[in-house]
């Protein structure tokens, strides 16, 4: 009987640690997008899952939809037209990790931004944006102080503020005559401009070149933007009052580096 | 004799007083008056100098006013502000 007991205790030792369960998938880890070379293309990547998981590949969400799997631990989201949210997870046969971080394509909005010629006196005509947040902020002329920050500003290349306005790119300050005090002046940025054809609304993916050193501007019209530090936006021009010298605008700004697609 | 004296004495004081500059002149000599004079003189051909450029300018006005406006010709317009050369960034 004493036998018998022992057995069985063996037995089901064996029994329990045959039926062990697997190890656990984990989420995917360090991930993220980045912009193709084609600059229209969102490339995405992550940490291979640890091997005891024996995953069998990963799932490419995209606006919470699989849009992909991969075995492979990159992944390029050839031209999707479309900004949204994506995320990854690694699967085993049915089993499902939880997601990776999510990580937005999406543009940084900012409605209601009023700027004024850089001749009108205590006002602001400076504009730039955070690289990593999106978010734009209004910036003053008056002195080289914020020339790091600034993206743009709108001129009439001429003392005063009459006449038609343009969106130049900031080291214009040093061939503008209507910026005296700025000249000698050093650390301002390069950003090119491209006149859009398409609403502010309409635009899906910037051109990647014909961004030039400025654009003479027009009511309701977008124009393209490349800054130096080599993000896409896009700007589109609401009103112009040349006896105030305010320019009403509205901005979106792709945090994406190198990425076109400004699809909002 | 003493009287004789002290009118002398009276006489010529008041020689000496009535020989004075009257209050004023400040004791202005001919040299100074010749050169005064001189400056009017040159502050006079000056107004005339510029008496005809005035004529000159306005001779020129009237025929721009004549040549542009009266004769329905338009008047050519400023240069318009330099503009910085349009570059290509990308």
């Amino acid at each position: 009987m004493k036998k018998l007991l022992a057995l069985s205790i063996v037995a089901a030792f064996l029994l329990i640690t045959s039926c062990g369960e697997e190890v656990a998938l984990t989420a995917p880890e360090n991930f993220t997008i980045s912009a193709g070379t084609d600059e229209v293309s969102v490339v995405l990547a992550w940490s291979e899952n640890p091997s005891d998981e024996e995953v069998d590949g990963y799932y490419i969400y995209f606006n919470d939809a699989i849009a992909d799997s991969t075995e492979n631990t990159t992944y390029t989201h050839d031209d999707p037209q479309e900004t949204g949210i994506y995320y990854v997870t690694a699967y085993r046969g049915e089993d499902e990790s939880a997601a990776s971080d999510e990580l937005s394509t999406e543009p940084v909005i900012a409605t209601g931004v009023q700027l004024y010629e850089i001749g009108v006196p205590n006002e602001e005509s400076g504009y730039g944006w955070n690289t990593s947040t999106g978010q734009g902020a209004i910036y003053s002329m008056a002195t080289a102080a914020n020339a790091s920050s600034i993206d743009l500003y709108f001129t009439n290349f001429a003392t005063g503020y009459a006449g038609t306005y343009n969106i130049a790119s900031p080291d214009e300050v040093l061939n503008d005559a209507g910026a005296s005090w700025l000249q000698g002046t050093t650390g301002w940025k390069e950003t090119g401009f491209a006149e859009l054809t398409a609403d502010f609304d309409d635009v899906t993916v910037l051109p990647t070149t014909g961004y030039f050193n400025f654009e003479e501007i027009a009511v309701n019209t977008t124009y393209g933007v490349y800054t130096e530090d080599g993000h896409y936006a896009m700007v589109e021009v609401q009103s112009i009052s040349t006896s105030s010298g305010l320019v009403q605008v509205r901005t979106a700004f792709q945090t994406v580096e190198g990425l076109a697609i400004l699809e909002h | 004799m003493r009287n004789l004296g002290i009118l002398l004495i009276a006489i010529i004081a008041l020689m000496v007083i009535g020989c004075q500059p009257p209050e004023g002149m400040g004791g202005v000599t001919q040299e100074q008056f010749d050169e005064l004079k001189g400056n009017v003189e040159t502050m006079k051909t000056d107004v005339e100098n510029l008496h005809m450029a005035l004529d000159s300018l306005t001779t020129i006005y009237n025929g721009h006013i004549e040549k542009w406006h009266k004769g329905g010709a338009i008047a050519p317009t400023p240069p318009a502000p330099s503009k910085p050369t349009r570059e290509k960034v990308k």
